[in-house]
């Protein structure tokens, strides 16, 4: 199994024109390094399709994405307040408990 | 249709054809170079189009980029997700125990008003059913007189007839009439008799005739054999009249 591809922060590092840009001048200076910049590209595009197939998250298109990423969030705040509603509403009626039981308590004595 | 291709398909279509470009136009250099013929126009094309199609990589590499980060969060958010749903089923799982708890209260309490209610209705006051205790135990019938002592014609215990008019007499079809005959003090108790057994009251029913427990030394031989004349029943008696718990106290 082949090691997972690191994904490069700086997308400058993805551009293949420089490489060309090599190759083209050895041609012109008849340089025998032409056959070996012509594979520095070849394995070059070959590593970066290996590395979009292996990049996590971009199997939607942006748009899609940042729709589902909104409902999630609002999934996300619609299930806390939910949780907090009852759990506020589970205070009040401790609270409302603890004072009848004390009202009793003081009427008692 | 090309907006909902997603940045992946994207990618390798971009990268497909910097691929076919730059091959294309190596070739085209070479080709011209051995024939030494300049083709300025088709190169100088082939170039914009391969630094267009770059910009476009660069630029597709950094939106899948940010979209490894946006990956990154949704899969955190689908685990609060998660962890919500999970929170909120056991309250559900709660609310429905506290809900079958509340509805067995709730039958239970029914059920006890139910039960109150009738028991208003066929309400006694205390002032009657001390009045019936005094009636019953002026006789005697229930308790012997504290100066009793033996010989004495005041029954410390229901006579035979009355507990042959009594509704254990009645269920086992006793005669009222005993064949045994009366005890000595009998005839004495016989005419206050009436006023005892009659049911003047209205709790007089089945149920308290039934409550009442019989004479402890009647025992199971209930009008078949008449205790009272031997020597024993005498000691019996006797055991009676002293002792201080009385029926009477028993029915406050």
């Amino acid at each position: 199994m082949a090691a997972p591809v690191s994904v490069v922060e700086d997308a400058e590092d993805y551009s293949f024109l420089p490489l060309i840009h090599d190759i083209i001048k050895c041609m012109d200076k008849d340089n025998q390094d032409v056959h070996q910049e012509l594979n520095k590209l070849r394995t070059r595009i070959q590593d970066t399709r290996e590395q979009i197939v292996a990049m996590p998250g971009i199997d939607l298109s942006a748009d899609v994405q940042q729709q589902k990423l909104h409902t999630l969030r609002e999934q996300v705040r619609t299930k806390n307040q939910l949780l907090q509603k009852t759990s506020e509403k589970r205070q009040t009626e401790q609270a409302r408990k603890v004072n009848r039981v004390r009202r009793m308590e003081t009427k008692w004595t | 249709m090309a907006a909902d291709k997603s940045t992946k398909e994207k990618l390798l279509s971009v990268l497909n054809d910097i691929e076919v470009l730059s091959r294309e136009l190596i070739e085209m250099l070479a080709l011209s170079r051995n024939q030494k013929l300049p083709q300025p126009g088709e190169d100088t094309q082939l170039l914009e189009l391969l630094v267009q199609r770059d910009k476009e990589f660069q630029e597709l590499m950094r939106t899948a980029l940010r979209q490894g980060r946006t990956h990154e969060e949704m899969q955190k958010l689908e685990k609060e997700v998660d962890k919500r749903d999970g929170d909120i089923q056991l309250l559900q799982k709660q609310l429905k125990e506290a809900e079958h708890i509340l509805a067995t209260a709730v039958y239970q309490a029914k059920e006890k008003l139910k039960s109150i209610e009738k028991a208003r209705k066929g309400s006694v006051s205390s002032e009657e059913i001390i009045k019936y205790a005094h009636r019953i135990s002026a006789s005697n019938a229930v308790c012997a007189p504290l100066n009793w002592v033996p010989g004495d014609p005041r029954r410390p215990y229901p006579t035979d007839l009355e507990m042959r008019s009594g509704m254990l007499g009645h269920m086992c079809n006793l005669p009222t009439n005993g064949v045994n005959g009366h005890l000595p003090g009998d005839a004495l108790a016989a005419g206050r008799l009436p006023d005892v057994l009659a049911p003047q009251y209205p709790w007089q029913s089945a149920d308290v005739a039934m409550a009442m427990p019989p004479p402890p030394h009647h025992g199971n031989d209930l009008g078949l054999e008449l205790p009272g004349h031997n020597k024993e029943n005498e000691d019996d008696v006797e055991a009676m009249s002293t002792d201080s718990s009385s029926s009477s106290s028993d029915s406050d």
